[in-house]
C-alpha cells in the first residue's frame, strides 16, 4: 500500500513540474490529458494485483489464538485452600454425627478445563472414638451417602480406613 | 420429689452446653483470604511494565498493586478537581507546544495573500502557481514533524494497551477460574488474544496506511491545480470510517452475546454446586458452603478490583494523547478559518482543514482501541459477579 502511495504522489509531483515546465501553447493541454491518462492507470494498477482465485480461509493469526496460561501458583494455593477447608469441614461433620479423631484425606485436583474435581475422600478411622449412640455400620453408611450426595461423588470414591 | 425433679432438670440444663463438644469453627474474615491470595499472586511482570513504560498511575499512588489494595479496602476515590486541573493543563501545553506552526502557517498565507494581490503582467499564471507549489510544500514540511510524532505516538499508545492487556490476561483468567467462571474464562481468550494481537495487526497493516494515504493525497491534491485527487481521498476516508464501523459493531456484539451465555451458564452451574452444598449436609453444610464462598468472594473481589484499576490506568494514560491530538485538530480548524479571508485561492486553508480531519481518524483509532479494552475489562469485571 505505501509503495502504491509513493507511486501516485511520484506521478503527481511529475505531471505538476511538466506543467510548470512546458510552454503555454496548444500542445500543453494535450500532454496534460496524456500524462493524466497516464495516471489514472498508476491509481488503478493495485486492482490488477489482486488474486481473485484465492480461498480466504480463517486459518489467519488472528483467528487461531494461543491459549492464555493462568498463574499456576495462584491456582495451586487455591487448591490447596479448598482442599483444606473441605477437609476441615469433613472432620467437623463427623464429629457432628459422633466421631472423633478421624482424619479426612479429600483428593482434590484441577481438570484440565480448570475445573475443581473431587477424585476420592478418604477417612481415616484408625485412631477415632466413636460416641455416637447409633450402631457403628448405620453411621459409616450416614456418612458415605451425605458425602456421595453433596460431593457429586460415588460409593467407590469414598473409603472407611478402620 | 417434684422439688428433686426440677433440681435435676435444673442441673442438665445446665450441664447440657458442655457436654456436645462442638467445635467452633472460626470463619476465616474476608481480609486475611483476600491478602493471602494476593501474596500468591505474581504481579512482577505488571509493575516492571508500568515502570519502565512511564505509565501514569492515577493520584500519585507507585504501583499496580499498591491501587487494587486500595480498591479493595475502600480507600479509593478518584479526585476529579485533579482529573480536570490535568486536562486544563495539558491543553494550555499543547497549544504552547503548536503556536509558533501555526503563526508559522499564518505567515505563510499572509505571504502567498500579499504576492497574489501584487500579481501583475509581469508574474504569469505558471510563475503564481509556482508560488502557491513552494508555499504549500513549506506548510507541508512544517507540519510533517509533528505528524509523524503523533502517529508515532499514537501506535505507541495502542502498543502499551495491547502488551499491558497481554501481561494482564493470566492474572484476571486465573482469578475468573477459581471465581467459579470457568467457561467465561475460555470465552473470553479468543475476545483478549484478538485484541491483543488481532487488532495490532489491523491497526498496522490497514488502517495506519490509509490515514498515511489521505494525509499524503492531501498535501499532493493542493500543489497543482491540475492534480485533482480529491475523489480518491474520499473513497479512503469513507473506507476507513467503514472499517472503524465493522471492528467495532462485530466485537459488541461478539462479546456482548459470548459474555452472557458464559456467565449465566457459570452462574447456574455454581447454584447448583452451593445448592446441593448446603441443603444435603445439615448444620454444616452451612459452614462448607460458607468456606466454599470465601475464597470465591476473595478472588471476585481481586478480580473486580484488578479490573477497576485497569479501567483507570487506561483513563489516564489516553486523556494526554487524545487532549495533544484534538488541540492539534481544532488548532488547524481554527487557523484554516482564520486564514481563508486573507488568500484568495483558499488552497491552505482547505488543506489545514483536511489535516485537522487526518489528525481526528488518529483520534478515532486510539478511542475505539480504548472503547475495545473497556469493554472488555468491564464485561471481565462483570462475569462470574453473577455466581453469588
Amino acid at each position: 500500500m505505501i509503495n502504491w502511495i509513493v507511486s501516485v504522489s511520484a506521478f503527481s509531483l511529475l505531471i505538476t513540474i511538466i506543467s510548470f515546465i512546458l510552454p503555454t501553447g496548444k500542445i500543453k493541454p494535450f500532454i496534460l490529458s496524456i500524462l493524466s491518462i497516464l495516471g489514472v492507470f498508476v491509481v488503478i494498477s493495485p486492482i490488477s494485483n489482486i488474486n481473485y482465485n484465492a480461498n480466504f480461509n480463517t486459518s489467519l493469526d488472528v483467528f487461531n489464538y494461543e491459549e492464555v496460561a493462568p498463574q499456576q501458583n495462584y491456582l495451586n494455593y487455591v487448591l490447596k485452600e479448598k482442599k483444606q477447608n473441605y477437609e476441615k469441614y469433613c472432620a467437623s461433620y463427623l464429629e457432628e454425627k459422633g466421631i472423633k479423631n478421624a482424619t479426612v484425606f479429600v483428593n482434590l485436583h484441577l481438570t484440565e478445563d480448570y475445573n475443581f474435581f473431587i477424585n476420592k475422600i478418604e477417612v481415616n478411622l484408625k485412631n477415632s472414638v466413636i460416641i455416637s449412640n447409633k450402631e457403628h455400620i448405620d453411621i459409616i453408611e450416614e456418612i458415605k451417602q451425605a458425602f456421595i450426595k453433596n460431593f457429586n461423588l460415588n460409593s467407590k470414591q469414598i473409603y472407611f480406613i478402620e | 420429689m417434684k422439688r428433686k425433679l426440677i433440681i435435676a432438670i435444673l442441673i442438665i440444663i445446665l450441664i447440657l452446653p458442655f457436654s456436645i463438644n462442638v467445635k467452633n469453627i472460626k470463619a476465616q474474615s474476608i481480609n486475611e483470604v483476600v491478602d493471602e491470595q494476593i501474596e500468591n499472586i505474581n504481579f512482577g511482570e505488571l509493575e516492571e511494565f508500568i515502570n519502565n513504560n512511564n505509565i501514569i498511575l492515577p493520584n500519585g499512588i507507585n504501583g499496580f498493586l499498591e491501587n487494587v489494595e486500595k480498591l479493595i479496602k475502600g480507600e479509593y476515590s478518584l479526585n476529579f478537581s485533579d482529573i480536570f486541573s490535568s486536562v486544563i493543563s495539558i491543553t494550555l501545553i499543547n497549544v504552547k507546544e503548536y503556536l509558533p506552526i501555526l503563526l508559522s502557517i499564518v505567515v505563510v498565507a499572509i505571504l502567498v495573500g500579499v504576492i497574489e494581490s501584487f500579481k501583475s503582467s509581469k508574474t504569469t499564471e505558471e510563475v503564481s502557481k509556482v508560488i502557491n507549489a513552494v508555499c504549500i510544500i513549506a506548510v507541508a514540511i512544517l507540519v510533517s514533524n509533528i505528524l509523524i510524532k503523533f502517529f508515532i505516538e499514537t501506535k505507541t499508545i495502542i502498543e502499551t494497551q495491547v502488551k499491558l492487556s497481554e501481561i494482564m490476561s493470566p492474572i484476571i483468567f486465573s482469578l475468573m477460574i477459581v471465581s467459579g467462571g470457568n467457561v467465561s474464562a475460555g470465552i473470553y481468550q479468543p475476545v483478549v488474544f484478538f485484541l491483543t494481537s488481532g487488532i495490532m495487526q489491523i491497526v498496522q497493516a490497514i488502517i495506519f496506511p490509509i490515514i498515511i494515504i489521505i494525509t499524503t493525497l492531501t498535501f499532493i491534491g493542493e500543489i497543482s491545480p491540475e492534480i485533482k485527487l480529491n475523489g480518491i481521498k474520499d473513497f479512503f476516508s469513507s473506507l476507513l470510517k467503514w472499517i472503524f464501523g465493522i471492528i467495532i459493531t462485530i466485537f459488541s456484539v461478539f462479546i456482548t452475546i459470548q459474555g452472557l451465555g458464559a456467565s449465566i451458564f457459570d452462574s447456574v452451574s455454581l447454584k447448583i454446586a452451593k445448592y446441593s452444598l448446603s441443603n444435603g449436609i445439615p448444620i454444616i453444610g452451612g459452614l462448607v458452603k460458607d468456606g466454599f464462598d470465601i475464597v470465591l468472594c476473595g478472588s471476585i473481589l481481586i478480580k473486580n478490583s484488578i479490573g477497576v484499576t485497569a479501567l483507570i490506568i487506561l483513563l489516564y494514560n489516553v486523556l494526554s494523547p487524545i487532549i495533544s491530538l484534538t488541540v492539534f485538530s481544532l488548532s488547524f480548524k481554527l487557523i484554516a478559518g482564520v486564514i481563508s479571508p486573507i488568500s484568495s485561492n483558499n488552497k491552505i486553508s482547505a488543506m489545514c482543514t483536511d489535516l485537522s480531519k487526518s489528525v481526528s481518524y488518529l483520534i478515532a483509532v486510539i478511542l475505539m482501541v480504548s472503547l475495545m479494552f473497556f469493554i472488555l475489562f468491564l464485561f471481565i469485571i462483570m462475569s462470574a459477579n453473577t455466581v453469588l
